[in-house]
């Protein structure tokens, strides 16, 4: 039902998706996302201060030795940054890695093995579909307040029966090729066929998708923090640092606009770098 | 219809089921740390947890086909409460889903007439800026610039007593673009698929080939041809629009849903959850059912 | 809010994390509350200094107040815990007695006396009628008592009406009633009936329809949206000046500064003090910090029967090692005033003349030594904004002299929630409504005490307390709350290192809001553009 249609499509559809987008890219994407990325992973080694350490007045403006100034309690804005990218990073990341590994497993299996379970699955995927991953986070988040698990289930669950249908649909095109005909009749072992045949063809779209995901997941992560859910003090993130530090935008506009902006430059950055490998495979 | 009907059947034990499985039942959950032995059976007994699940669940189930959504934790009947927010998310969904369309194809059609230039290049970079950007960034932008600096619009989007958003549609047009531009840059990369897939269908390059002018070319045979694909994408984007504008909601002041279901969340309004979460997943069934209907209806081989 | 209005802040604060900053506002509301009483109230009463306030005072005008709500509002009196839905309620119903600043004001009760022992209050009502013309009768008084002591309908107000022998109430005549306590009182009044004492139609509990005795009249009410008030052109102390007042939801502390400045309402309840400070500038906008009077204190609360606490050098120590002044400044924005670990500041009966507890590094240092104290841990939540900055900078001056402090940090919403544990922590941030001190002390310390965190009792200070409350003359009463306070001040474990003033911001043209325990009311308010 309902959203099938437009799932079966995406097969097709996903070989345009792809822009030819790598050429230009590649120079925009290297030096703000080598550097958000790197600062997100390298962070809290840099950072001239310890986290959560109060070193002067709140939201002084810069100078004094503070390249961003302070934040609401007075800490080193610069120093804040460093600590909460990874946060911002990793949930999205293994968010991320869970829903590609998880939808493409599942994908590949339904499509390659087919038999009364794939009826079965496809129609769980279905259910899982209609459910907006906002409520479905907000409705873990009851049980377990917020933090990395809450958003890894949560893309999982409506992230990977996206993904399922669209390695079905590579799988299902892939698997009756010639070569694939071939390979079966040589009586190579199903494992081997999937991992030379029908992986390496699905690599393109599955990437180019997890762009998307991982754009999704660090929303959520951010929508999880800002509405109160996010880590308690000290553990911080640029979500929780906007949530914090809004109020003093007057006084020191870099204490609300610096993690805005590294969140936007780690989303735009971690989808166009994603896109372009995508690209890559896809030549 | 029957397939929508089962499936919201289902999202609506899958909710219930998430609700009682996850850590600590309701009744533990509201009473926190206040939890005596007493005080958690006294609550059970009153909630009805003390019954066997499936008695509730039925029960429940029940009371919602009377159109009884049950009571929220200020003893308020839920659903009078849910309609209005619910129609007024819907009102905000539906103005950012024209805006989302209309960036989707002029941005979708100009890079897919083009695919490979330097224009269709710019637009993909461009989209693909706009898909990463959050929309409460793109929020705070807008307030500072719209509201702020040249004052054209309010930068809060109450509600009170008695209005609604069509008497104040300013209101909406904030929160409206915020909500539209990373769905409708999302939405144009499906758009531009679809016409540089359509661009090489028989039926265009013949009438390309017959000589007729672009614009022709483009509304009497590639447009039609992407209609179904576009259907299903619009469907994904109101169903995104639907629960995820919680956060925009709030900046905004906005009464919706979202707000409502995250409040309940909050103070752990189980009633509330359900009952927004099942309207949720019922919007989304519908828009893709919908989508559905016109793929079918704008396709010449399946009509 | 309520929490803060009723002062034991058992219930769970908001379980809504994310109105953590409509808490805040709150608190800050509340605070503001108290603060600009005093000087509003002096404004409104008197002709105003200024020409801008004397052209205001003109009948007419329509204000806008933006204010926090909790998840859901009710505009039901004994349920209701928004400070916006309580801007609506005060507006829409009459309160026996209420507080203005420190000042205990009659109201709807034209006396409130008690009989010699304190045993018996009789209340004499004024000629008044509800919004739909029947007269406010005893029996009203006595449904709306009944039903606050409900702790099933009113959970956050009944602890101020279990004293009530409501069973036994006599109603004299049509504007009389006496009511018996179970245990004598002598502050009842100032204890009780000033804090709430709301009076609703019998039979009735607000809502979409409510009808009160109040200021203004409920025109229109839709949860989520706004609460519409008009004038009561018959309003028993004479109609107020505003043509009337609609209270707009408005969770987000920003979102409410937004649209003040965006012009859309004339006045946000609570705002942030850090915006509050950048704003200061901005003529478009006043902003309007609320005093000590209605502010929050802020404290870390040592159990004094725990070690190292039950060692009084080691609280000695503890209280000279906070940098009071740094705090202020730091986490309050300087919208607050230093604490001298007496609640009640800037109130009726607060003792003054207790020497300021001065930072003194030294001395800290050579107590905790002789005390053998080089470890120490807090128990610590954002319950309100700054109580988790103010915990982390405590660590760092404890450093100073040596002492390792350790953050156990809980999530807000269960804060207050564990009883047992709020009653057996060392040391533990806490915040309190500021209320005159002889109030707070009755309310909170000693073996009665519903929220004695810091164990703070023993027959000396019983007997004290026990005389306090009591004492019937209100001289006398004033004095005995000198020595408890005294008491306090040498024994507490309670460091109360400031009290955080409410914030709130308004248009230019609008003057004479009266803050009532940090909520403001808006009966006596003018406006012009």
């Amino acid at each position: 039902m309902t959203a099938t249609n437009y799932l079966q499509n995406d097969g097709r559809v996903h070989r345009f998706l792809r822009a030819d987008t790598g050429r230009f890219l590649l120079p925009l994407v290297v030096l703000p996302g080598i550097a958000v990325l790197t600062l997100a992973v390298f962070g809290p080694w840099l950072a001239p201060h310890a986290l959560g350490t109060t070193v002067g007045a709140p939201f002084q403006p810069p100078g004094d030795g503070y390249l961003f100034g302070t934040d609401r309690l007075g800490r080193d804005l610069w120093s804040q940054i460093l600590y909460g990218g990874r946060g911002m990073l990793l949930a999205p990341l293994a968010a991320t890695v869970a829903t590609v590994v998880v939808g493409t497993a599942v994908g590949v299996t339904i499509g390659y093995l087919k038999g009364r379970v794939e009826a079965v699955i496809l129609a769980a995927l279905d259910l899982l579909l209609v459910l907006p991953p906002v409520l479905v986070m907000l409705v873990l988040a009851t049980g377990w307040g917020g933090g990395a698990p809450v958003i890894v289930l949560t893309m999982v669950l409506t992230g990977a029966p996206f993904l399922a249908r669209l390695t079905r649909a590579s799988t299902l095109e892939v698997s009756q090729a010639p070569y694939v005909q071939v390979s079966v009749t040589q009586g190579d072992s199903t494992f081997t066929i999937l991992r030379r045949e029908i992986l390496p063809n699905i690599v393109g779209p599955v990437l180019a998708d997890s762009g998307m995901r991982f754009v999704g997941a660090l929303y959520l992560v951010a929508a999880l923090s800002l509405l109160g859910f996010g880590p308690e003090t000290p553990k911080t993130d640029w979500a929780v640092m906007i949530r914090e530090n809004a109020e003093g935008a007057g006084l020191n506009l870099w204490a609300l606009a610096l993690p805005t902006l590294m969140i936007a430059l780690l989303s735009i950055s971690a989808n166009l770098v994603l896109q372009s490998i995508a690209d890559r495979f896809a030549r | 219809m029957a397939a929508g009907i089962a499936v919201l059947w289902a999202v609506s034990l899958l909710l219930f089921l998430a609700i009682y499985v996850l850590p600590g039942d309701p009744a533990s959950r509201i009473l926190g740390n206040r939890a005596t032995p007493e005080a958690l059976a006294e609550l059970r007994e009153r909630l009805g947890l003390d019954r066997p699940i499936t008695e509730q669940y039925l029960a429940w189930l029940a009371g919602i086909l009377r159109g009884d959504a049950g009571a929220s934790t200020t003893g308020a009947p839920v659903w009078p409460l849910l309609k209005e927010r619910g129609l007024n998310s819907f009102t905000l969904a539906a103005t950012a889903s024209v805006l989302a369309v209309a960036i989707a194809l002029v941005v979708g059609v100009a890079g897919g007439l083009r695919a490979g230039g330097p224009v269709d290049s710019t637009l993909s970079v461009g989209t693909l800026i706009g898909v990463s950007l959050p929309d409460f960034v793109l929020a705070g932008v807008l307030i500072s610039l719209f509201a702020f600096v040249l004052k054209w619009l309010p930068p809060v989007s109450f509600l009170t007593a008695g209005s609604t958003p069509f008497d104040r549609p300013l209101i909406l047009v904030l929160p409206a673009v915020s909500l539209a531009a990373p769905a409708g840059a999302w939405a144009s990369r499906y758009v531009r698929a679809a016409v540089v897939d359509m661009r090489t269908a028989p039926n265009v390059e013949a009438a390309r080939l017959a000589g007729l002018r672009t614009s022709r070319v483009l509304t009497r045979h590639l447009l039609p041809g992407v209609v179904g694909p576009i259907a299903q994408v619009l469907a994904a984007v109101t169903a995104f629009l639907v629960g995820g504008a919680v956060v925009v909601e709030q900046i905004f002041a906005y009464p919706g849903l979202g707000s409502l279901l995250a409040g309940a969340v909050a103070v752990k309004d189980f009633s509330t959850v359900l009952a927004a979460g099942l309207v949720m997943a019922a919007t989304v069934i519908v828009a893709f059912m919908a989508a559905d209907i016109i793929g079918v209806l704008t396709n010449p081989r399946l009509r | 809010m309520v929490n803060s209005l009723v002062g034991s802040r058992v219930r769970t604060s908001t379980q809504c994390r994310s109105s953590r900053l409509v808490m805040f506002v709150f608190a800050v509301a509340l605070a503001l509350l108290l603060s600009a009483c005093t000087v509003t109230m002096e404004g409104a009463a008197e002709v105003p200094a200024d020409s801008a306030s004397e052209a205001a005072i003109e009948s007419g005008g329509r204000v806008r107040i933006g204010a926090p709500s909790e998840a859901f509002d009710t505009f039901n009196p004994f349920f209701a815990q928004g400070l916006a839905d309580w801007i609506g309620l005060w507006g829409v119903y009459d309160t026996l007695a209420w507080l203005v600043g420190s000042e205990v004001q009659m109201g709807l009760a034209e006396s409130v006396t008690p009989n010699e022992d304190g045993s018996e209050w009789t209340i004499v009502l004024q000629e008044a009628t509800f919004h739909n013309g029947s007269p406010v009768r005893p029996q009203d008084v006595v449904y709306s008592f009944a039903t606050f002591a409900d702790p099933e309908q009113a959970p956050f107000f009944a602890q101020f009406f279990v004293n009530i022998d409501i069973a036994n109430i006599r109603i004299l005549d049509e504007k009389t009633l006496v009511v018996p306590l179970h245990f004598p009182q002598g502050d009842f009044l100032d204890r009780n009936l000033a804090t709430i004492s709301l009076v609703v139609p019998e039979g009735t509990a607000g809502g979409a329809e409510a009808v009160g005795s109040g200021p203004f009249k409920l025109e229109a009410y839709e949860p989520g949206k706004s609460i519409r008030l008009v004038r009561n052109e018959d309003y028993w102390d004479g109609p107020p000046l505003l043509d009337g007042i609609e209270v707009i939801f408005i969770g987000d502390a920003n979102a409410r500064l937004n649209a003040l400045k965006g012009g859309e309402i004339e006045y946000a309840a609570g705002i942030n003090p850090a915006a509050a400070r950048a704003e200061a500038d901005n003529p478009d906008i006043q902003i309007l910090p609320a005093g000590v009077a209605n502010s929050t204190a802020h404290s870390f609360a040592a159990n004094t029967t725990i070690p190292p606490f039950d060692n009084p050098d080691v609280v000695r120590a503890l209280k000279l090692v906070v940098d009071r002044e740094a705090l202020v400044n730091t986490v309050l924005f300087g919208f607050g005033e230093v604490g001298n670990d007496v609640v009640g500041k800037g109130l009726a009966g607060y003792n003054d003349t207790l020497p300021q507890v001065e930072r003194d590094v030294e001395e800290a240092r050579r107590l905790f030594e002789a005390a053998g104290v080089t470890e120490l841990s807090i128990l610590t939540g954002e319950v309100y904004p700054g109580m988790v900055a103010a915990a982390t900078l405590l660590a760092q001056q404890l450093a100073e002299v040596g002492v390792t402090l350790t953050l156990e940090e809980i999530p807000a919403d269960q804060f207050f929630s564990d009883f047992v544990r709020l009653m057996t922590t060392p040391l533990q941030s806490t915040i309190h409504t500021n209320r005159p001190a002889a109030v707070h002390a009755a309310l909170m310390t000693g073996s009665q005490g519903g929220f004695n965190i810091t164990a703070i009792a023993g027959e000396e200070y019983d007997a004290l307390l026990g005389a306090l409350v009591a004492e019937v003359d209100s001289d006398r009463r004033l004095e005995l709350g000198m020595d408890v306070q005294e008491y306090l001040y040498h024994h507490d474990g309670m460091i109360i290192w400031a009290f955080q003033e409410d914030i709130n911001a308004a248009a230019p043209g609008l003057n004479g809001v009266i803050y009532s325990q940090s909520a403001p009311r808006f009966h006596l308010a003018s406006y012009s553009e």
